[in-house]
Parts: C-alpha cells; sequence; structure tokens
C-alpha cells in the first residue's frame, strides 16, 4: 500500500506546474552557475600560478647565496577551490593571501580580483540553490499536503480504506523528497557535464568524494525543510494557515535567527581592535628597545667581524622583537578566528545557517578555508624558520646569527648555495573528503537529529489529528 | 467613493487585529532591536577610534620641522546615517594623508572590525526594510483580495453600490497604515537609539535625511503592497496567491539582483591590482632616470652630514656642509617638478583603474534599474551620503583641490626651498662639517623646533542633500501598479 501511495504522490507533484516551472529554472541556475564558476576559477587560478611562479623565480635566484634567501618574501595564496562551485562562500570577498619569511607572517590581505565598488552579492553556487529555491519549493509542496486534502475531504476518503496514517505520512514525505530530488540530481549531473566539456576545472576523485558527502548533506537538508513544512500542514486546518506559518518559518529560520545571533555574538565575544593590538605592539617594541638585556647601537666596524658582545644583544633584540610582533599578531587573529568560530556555532542552531556552512566547509571556502590557509601558512614559516636554521648550522663558516635584519646580520650567517630543490615551498593542502567528514560529522548528526525530531512529530500530531 | 472610509476602516481594524500582523510586529521589532543595537555600538566604536586617532595624528602633524615632513592629516568622520543605509561607507577609506610625498588617497585606518565577520553583512535599517518588511507585506497583503472571493464576501461586498476602484483603494490604502506601523516602529527604535547615545550627535540636516530615507521605506512598501494586491485580485484561491508572491519577491530581492550581480563580476572583466602596481613602478622608474640624469647635471662634491636622509628627493639635512647643501637645494629644484609631473601621472593612472571598476558597477546596476528593492538601497545610500559617488568620487575630488590648495600653501611660504630639507639658514653654512661649533651639532642633531603652520589651510568637508532619482522612481512604480492593479481587479471575477 504504501508503494502505491508513495507512486501516487509523486505522479501528483510531477505533472504539476509549478514542479516542471521550478526544473526549469533549478536547471538554468545550475547552468548559469557551470558557466561562471569556471570562468571565474580560470581567472583566479592564473593569478594563482602567476603569484607561484614569481616566488619560485625569486627563491631561484636567490639561492646562490643563504643570506639572500633568509630574506625572501614570499606571497602565499590559497588557490581557488576545485569545487568552489558548491559553496563560494564570499570567496570574491574574503582575503586570500598572506606575505611570509622565516621570521614574519603578514596578516592576511586581499589578492585576487576585488572591486569595493561592486554591490556585495550572493554567488548563485548549488548551496545558495538548495538553500533559497529548493526551500521555496518545499514550502509550495508541502503547506498544503494533508490541510488541502482534508479541507477537500481526500484525507477522510483514503482514511476509509484500509491504510494505516502513519503509511500516508511516510508515503507523502517520501514521495515530496523523491520529487524534489529529480531537479536536484538532473541540476548537478548537468552541472558537471558542463564543467567536464569546459575543461577548465579539473576534478579528481577527491573533488567526487566530496560532492556525494554535500548530495547526502543537502539530501537531508531537503527532507528537514519537507518534515518541516508537512508537520506545518498537519498541524494546520486551512491551506492559507498553513502555508504563513511555513513563510514565518522560513523567515525566521533563514533570515532572522542568523542574522540575530551572527549580530549578537560581536557583542558577546569582544576583540581589541586594530588601533589597540597596533599601539600594543609599538609598545612592546619600544620596552624592547629599551630593556637592558639587549643592545640597540650598531657600529659599522663590527660588520664581518665576530660577532661580540653587543652584537649578539643586537641579534637577541631582533630576535625578540620578532617573537612579540609573531605572538602579538597571531594572538590577535586568533582572536578574531575565535570571534567568528562562535558566531557561526551560533548561527547552527537554524539548520539552514548550518547547512550554509556546511557547504563552506565541504568546497573549502569561506572563513573555513581561509582558518586553513592561514594554519598551513603559520606552519610553514616554522618549517621554513627551521630549514634554514639547520642549514645554517651545517656551514663551519657562519657565525649562525639567523637574524631579522638584513642590513647588518648578512655577514653573521652562512653565505653559501643551496639547491633550489631542497628549499621547502609553500604548497596549500586542500581539504580531503575523509577530513571534512570528520570536520562536519556533528553537524551532520544534528541535520539528521532535526530530520527524526521533526519526523517523530509531524507523525504523532498527524496520528492524532481529526481528519474532518 | 462614498463607501470608500468604512471600506478603509473595516479593513485597517481587520488587519491590525490579525495574528498575521501580531506576528509582522513582534519579528519587526526584535530584529530591529538586535541590528540597530549592534549598529549603534559599533558606530559608538568606531567614532572614538576616529577621535583617538585623530587627535594622535594632528598632534603628530604639529610636530614638523621641515617642510617635507609637513602634512595635514584628513580623517573622515564616522556617518551616523550608515546605521540606517551602510552603503559603501565603511567599505570606502576613511584617512587620507596630505603631503608632498603622498597622493591625497583615502586609505582604511583602523576602524574596521573583524574582516571574517563580514561573511554575513549585518542588517542595517534600510535592510530591514528591504527584506524583512517587503516579505511581510507580501505576507500580510497577499490574500486580502482572494481571500475575500474563497470566502465568498467579495460578492456581498459588490451586492451593494461600491465601485471596484473604491474598494481596491480601500484595501490598499488600509493595508500601507497597517504596515506603516511596523516601519514607523523600525525608525523610531533606530531614532530613539541614536538620541540616547551620548557619543552620537544628529544635526537638524541629518534629520531631515531620516525623514527622507522614511519616505523612501514608505514608498518601497507601497509598490510591494500593490504587487501583492494586484496578484490577490488577479489569482484564485489564496494560498496560490501567496505562493505567486512569494516566488515575486525571492525573484525580486534575491534570485535576479544576486543572479545579475553574479555574471556581471564574471564577464566584465576588472584590471588586476598587479597591474596597476606594474605600470605605477614603470612610471616611477622612468622618474628616477629624468632624476639620476639631473644628479649628473649637478656636480657633486664631499658629504659630510648629521641627521640627513636623501631618495629621489632630498627630504632632511638638518646639518651637512656647504657644497652637499647647496647642491640638495639645486637638485630638488629641478626634481621637485619632476615628482609632482609624475605624481599627476600616477593619479591618472589610478583614477583610469578605478573608472574600470566603476564600469563593472555600472554595468551591474543598469540591468537592476526597474527593481525597487535597487532603488530602495540606491536611493538610501544617496541621501545618507554613504552612496560611492559622495564616499569615493566627491570626496577625492575635494581631497585634490586640498592637496593643491596645500601645496600652494608651502610654495607661499618658500616651503620647496631651503626650508624643504632643514632648519638651517643659507648664512649659517659651513664649508667643511667640522667648522660647526658643538652647541651647533647638538642643536641640529636633536632639532625639535616645529614649524609655525597656525595658518596651513584646513580641510572642510561637509555631506549635502541630495534628492535622489530613485525616489522618483519609486513614486512612479507606485503610479504604475495602482492603475496595473485597479485595472486587472476591474476585469477580474469577483465569485
Amino acid at each position: 500500500m504504501i508503494k502505491y501511495l508513495y507512486i501516487k504522490e509523486i505522479r501528483q507533484y510531477l505533472y504539476s506546474g509549478k514542479i516542471i516551472f521550478a526544473t526549469a529554472v533549478i536547471l538554468s541556475l545550475f547552468i548559469i552557475n557551470a558557466l561562471v564558476c569556471q570562468r571565474n576559477y580560470a581567472q583566479v587560478n592564473e593569478l594563482y600560478n602567476q603569484e607561484k611562479l614569481t616566488n619560485q623565480e625569486n627563491i631561484r635566484r636567490s639561492c646562490s647565496s643563504f643570506s639572500d634567501l633568509v630574506f625572501i618574501d614570499q606571497q602565499s595564496v590559497k588557490p581557488p577551490s576545485h569545487i568552489a562551485f558548491i559553496c563560494d562562500a564570499s570567496a570574491n570577498k574574503l582575503d586570500d593571501a598572506v606575505t611570509v619569511n622565516a621570521f614574519r607572517l603578514s596578516s592576511l590581505e586581499k589578492l585576487g580580483p576585488d572591486n569595493p565598488y561592486f554591490s556585495s552579492f550572493t554567488a548563485i553556487d548549488w548551496t545558495n540553490i538548495i538553500l533559497i529555491v529548493f526551500s521555496f519549493l518545499s514550502i509550495s509542496l508541502c503547506y498544503n499536503a494533508f490541510c488541502g486534502e482534508r479541507m477537500e475531504g481526500t484525507l477522510k476518503l483514503l482514511l476509509s480504506n484500509f491504510v494505516s496514517r502513519w503509511k500516508v505520512f511516510i508515503a507523502k514525505y517520501l514521495g515530496i523528497l523523491s520529487v524534489l530530488a529529480i531537479p536536484l540530481l538532473v541540476g548537478i549531473l548537468i552541472h558537471l557535464l558542463v564543467i567536464r566539456i569546459g575543461g577548465k576545472i579539473e576534478l579528481d576523485l577527491n573533488d567526487y568524494w566530496l560532492i556525494l558527502l554535500f548530495l547526502i548533506s543537502s539530501v537531508l537538508f531537503i527532507s528537514v525543510n519537507v518534515l518541516l513544512f508537512l508537520f506545518i500542514s498537519t498541524a494546520t486546518s486551512r491551506p492559507v494557515i498553513s502555508l504563513s506559518i511555513c513563510l514565518i518559518s522560513w523567515l525566521l529560520l533563514q533570515v532572522v535567527i542568523p542574522q540575530i545571533f551572527w549580530t549578537s555574538s560581536k557583542m558577546m565575544i569582544k576583540i581589541p581592535t586594530f588601533s589597540q593590538v597596533s599601539s600594543e605592539d609599538q609598545k612592546q617594541s619600544e620596552s624592547l628597545w629599551k630593556s637592558p638585556d639587549y643592545y640597540g647601537g650598531w657600529n659599522g666596524a663590527w660588520a664581518g667581524k665576530a660577532p661580540n658582545e653587543n652584537v649578539l644583544k643586537r641579534a637577541a633584540l631582533m630576535n625578540a622583537l620578532d617573537a612579540s610582533n609573531n605572538q602579538i599578531w597571531g594572538d590577535y587573529t586568533q582572536k578574531l578566528f575565535r570571534q567568528t568560530n562562535f558566531a557561526i556555532n551560533l548561527c547552527k542552531i537554524s539548520p539552514y545557517s548550518l547547512y550554509g556552512f556546511l557547504g563552506a566547509t565541504i568546497s573549502d571556502n569561506g572563513f573555513t578555508g581561509l582558518k586553513n590557509f592561514y594554519t598551513q601558512s603559520e606552519n610553514y614559516r616554522k618549517i621554513l624558520y627551521k630549514f634554514l636554521i639547520e642549514k645554517d648550522k651545517a656551514d663551519p663558516k657562519s657565525y649562525h646569527l639567523v637574524v631579522n635584519e638584513s642590513w647588518s646580520f648578512k655577514g653573521f650567517m652562512s653565505n653559501s648555495s643551496l639547491k633550489f630543490e631542497e628549499f621547502p615551498y609553500f604548497e596549500y593542502k586542500r581539504l580531503s573528503a575523509v577530513k571534512a567528514f570528520t570536520e562536519l560529522k556533528w553537524d551532520i548528526f544534528i541535520i539528521i537529529f532535526w530530520s527524526m525530531v521533526l519526523f517523530s512529530i509531524g507523525l504523532i500530531v498527524f496520528v492524532r489529528s481529526d481528519v474532518r | 467613493m462614498k463607501n470608500f472610509k468604512t471600506l478603509l476602516l473595516n479593513e485597517f481594524m481587520q488587519q491590525i487585529h490579525s495574528f498575521r500582523f501580531v506576528l509582522t510586529l513582534f519579528v519587526t521589532f526584535v530584529v530591529t532591536v538586535v541590528c540597530v543595537y549592534v549598529q549603534v555600538v559599533d558606530f559608538a566604536d568606531r567614532q572614538q577610534t576616529y577621535q583617538a586617532e585623530q587627535t594622535k595624528a594632528i598632534d603628530k602633524s604639529k610636530q614638523a620641522r621641515i617642510y617635507s615632513e609637513f602634512n595635514v592629516p584628513v580623517f573622515i568622520k564616522p556617518n551616523p546615517l550608515s546605521i540606517f543605509s551602510r552603503g559603501f561607507d565603511e567599505k570606502a577609506g576613511n584617512y587620507a594623508n596630505i603631503s608632498v610625498f603622498e597622493l591625497p588617497e583615502l586609505k582604511s585606518s583602523s576602524q574596521k572590525s573583524n574582516p571574517f565577520m563580514e561573511i554575513l553583512e549585518n542588517f542595517d535599517v534600510i535592510n530591514i526594510v528591504e527584506i524583512i518588511l517587503s516579505l511581510l507585506a507580501l505576507f500580510i497583503v497577499g490574500d486580502v483580495i482572494s481571500g475575500e472571493r474563497e470566502n465568498e464576501t467579495l460578492k456581498l461586498v459588490f451586492s451593494n453600490q461600491v465601485s471596484r476602484t473604491e474598494y481596491f483603494l480601500a484595501k490598499y490604502v488600509g493595508s500601507l497604515i497597517t504596515l506603516v506601523i511596523p516601519l514607523l516602529m523600525v525608525f523610531l527604535i533606530t531614532s530613539l537609539f541614536i538620541t540616547f547615545h551620548p557619543l552620537i550627535m544628529l544635526t537638524g540636516l541629518q534629520w531631515l535625511k531620516i525623514l527622507l530615507l522614511f519616505f523612501s521605506g514608505f514608498c518601497y512598501l507601497s509598490v510591494f503592497i500593490l504587487i501583492g494586491l494586484t496578484i490577490s485580485a488577479r489569482v484564485f484561491p489564496a494560498a496560490k496567491a501567496i505562493i505567486v508572491c512569494l516566488v515575486v519577491w525571492i525573484t525580486t530581492v534575491n534570485i535576479y539582483p544576486n543572479l545579475v550581480n553574479y555574471t556581471v563580476s564574471s564577464l566584465v572583466k576588472i584590471p588586476e591590482t598587479h597591474q596597476l602596481t606594474a605600470e605605477i613602478k614603470q612610471l616611477n622608474d622612468e622618474m628616477q632616470k629624468k632624476i639620476d640624469e639631473n644628479e649628473k647635471e649637478v656636480p657633486s662634491g664631499p658629504v659630510t652630514c648629521s641627521n640627513c636622509s636623501f631618495g629621489p628627493i632630498t627630504s632632511m639635512i638638518f646639518l651637512g656642509n656647504k657644497d652637499f647643501v647647496l647642491r640638495a637645494e639645486k637638485l630638488n629644484a629641478l626634481n621637485l617638478p619632476i615628482h609632482f609631473e609624475y605624481q599627476g601621472k600616477i593619479n591618472a593612472e589610478k583614477k583610469q583603474f578605478k573608472q574600470q571598476l566603476f564600469h563593472q558597477q555600472k554595468t551591474g546596476s543598469y540591468f537592476l534599474q526597474l527593481l525597487p528593492n535597487f532603488q530602495l538601497y540606491n536611493g538610501s545610500s544617496i541621501i545618507a551620503s554613504t552612496d560611492f559617488k559622495s564616499r569615493d568620487i566627491v570626496l577625492h575630488n575635494s581631497l585634490e583641490i586640498f592637496r593643491s590648495n596645500t601645496m600652494d600653501y608651502i610654495k607661499s611660504k618658500d616651503g620647496f626651498g631651503f626650508k624643504f630639507f632643514t632648519p638651517m639658514k643659507p648664512e649659517q653654512l659651513r664649508n667643511d662639517f667640522n667648522d660647526y661649533t658643538k652647541e651647533e651639532k647638538d642643536l641640529y642633531s636633536n632639532y625639535k623646533q616645529p614649524l609655525d603652520i597656525s595658518d596651513a589651510p584646513q580641510f572642510y568637508f561637509k555631506y549635502k542633500l541630495k534628492i535622489p532619482v530613485d525616489i522618483l522612481f519609486l513614486v512612479v512604480l507606485n503610479a504604475i501598479f495602482i492603475s496595473l492593479g485597479i485595472r486587472i481587479f476591474t476585469h477580474a471575477r469577483v465569485h
């Protein structure tokens, strides 16, 4: 019986005008996204490759002298995500690069194309198509699923046969979910086909696993939508009332709750301003210069000779300045991360926000991608510093003062040449499907939990409701 | 129109007693209180940072000892109307340093908060009207006519002597008055937050601008009410009418504008920053070549100096041997005009770069002109003076004029000659560095005497009141939808 009811539901919806119209809109949006994202990817990837080549060229040129290599500033750029079409997550607005050398890591900066005069927009990516179009489509399919039939009297007729209520509920739920899954799957397949034909983005196995993970999460998310609106439909008597409540629920979950939590999280976790951190950095630096433990003076006659006590004290001062700078700005960046993380976690109360951030994590874009990039850049700086110190130690002619002051300390460190191949490069490690799943397991669990709760409530309300 | 008043009162009373209206008020109240409170606190933070930074920079500028050190820091005061319409205010720079060596460009000083929090834009007052109130307007009026048709009360109404125009207008005005209540609430809450905040003071002109912003919001809501009524007049049953309203709203407010901007951002290419950097480098190299030629023409002698700094332009010699100082003066006389010429060229390059960025922005706006939400957004930012023209183009032009005045001032003080790089007078110069007395050496190596710049020009900029054409568009849209709605309703079936 459940199979019969399920097929009946699918047939009923598939032949409706709104599904045909919505499918056409969804497919158009998927195709537009496929075309635009390829262009964007090619543009940003070209810039990334250019920067990579410039960095390599600079390193190759400086390999003849260790002391030149030590002071090279490299521009590390976050490569564009292969699967940015899943979720762009304001990638065009956020920073994407850092300047790194062995001693310091700059704050995050913007390298990719950015037009501050252009009004900010939400990219029409997979996540947004599902978040907006599919959730609206769910409303339009579900709002009168039970109350409409109840009003028309067809529910009474249906239940006058030997059909249990839970079977009717499950058949409706599965029917609507299947109907919604069709444009989703077709849209994604067409999108992937367009990308394959375009040939600008090469997807590897890991990308396909990530796409699968996103697809599963999307079906779960659509299921939450369907169950929420079905529940509202079971609990209301008239389609207009059901639709009004569906609409208000959508507005609350999609716009109001995320906006309120995001905004108020700024007040809950306070961070110092850039100006305060700059002043702190300046004060710290001034106190180090004045500290009796260090020596800030310099005599040109010291160059080329074995370092005396004052040179060693100046080297210690420079190291202390670097350590203090890295500490202050590193802490500040971590505070920014903490505030943003807190805001994101707070917003995850709404399944809509949760799904939006889930899409961003899977596509390795947005805040999560940027945080991964910054953490990797920080680790790279440490690796680079360690590598240079070890190389310097191996040179018996060096005085082993690898210090961040090019004009004074070049003579106190190794001056031998280095093999270009030996030099550690910064290579951004893309998010693996396994890591993505590990990071997102709780988010997926919450979506499943929402589904289960809404399913149970919807079923209980429907079983206990009056069908007349 | 004899039944108009009765119909209007009936509609209004029915609306304000409905559960939907209470829900609308509640949602609007919560969103407004949270978003506006955070905006106000954010603004106060910016204001405090602005005051601290301005004081610090002005104090520092007063310590200029020679004209190469002379600078006028210009800080753009945070605009309290950005709480209503953020526009371009936070994106545009808020600080420019006017000096011989710097171009008058607006840079971001440190008033910016967490950049990662920009992933999700905070709602300003206009966003609340644009997104939340417009949806709630459709939600309230979507079934106003179709619901009555469904309940068969429409038939009863027209069995009396009621004209369709009268009925439609009564429904429209009734819904409009109902929705003005949440709109008024949004503006009142914001005004209260602003009035009672000790750091925010509004001028009379700014209050007038707030009234204009309210009027824009009113016109915008009116358009959505008319769209909702027109759909409600045409579509049956009521639930279907609300669904059509939803489709119209999501297309107008979300899908279409985002789709246009997303596509335009990809199709209309903008130049990359490193192209501009390369062009500027090329110009600087060209300038350096000309300066090198001048260096060759002026014979050089022995150099002994203290507290000195030289680049393409000699900017500081507090104490030096006579030949060296005189040579620096001659070279500066030759090089400073070249320096200004190339600054002009670099400025032109930057302007051209900006023009290309504007082109992308303009292309996007061509496709959005007819949308009421675009007109509200654009019009409000123009009224609040947070649009990119007021915040960038006009301000930049004023800064250019101010810089030119500042350079004239330096010239009038003979600041491009000796006084540009040294506090010494020509008669004090010694042929040999060792001829300077110990007192002179001590004095000039720790020279702290500031210039008298009390009569230096001050930057003054005031945002003017502009009535944007977008408001007129909104009024025209209202007129179009009233005619369309009445026409559709006149031809619609009542049962």
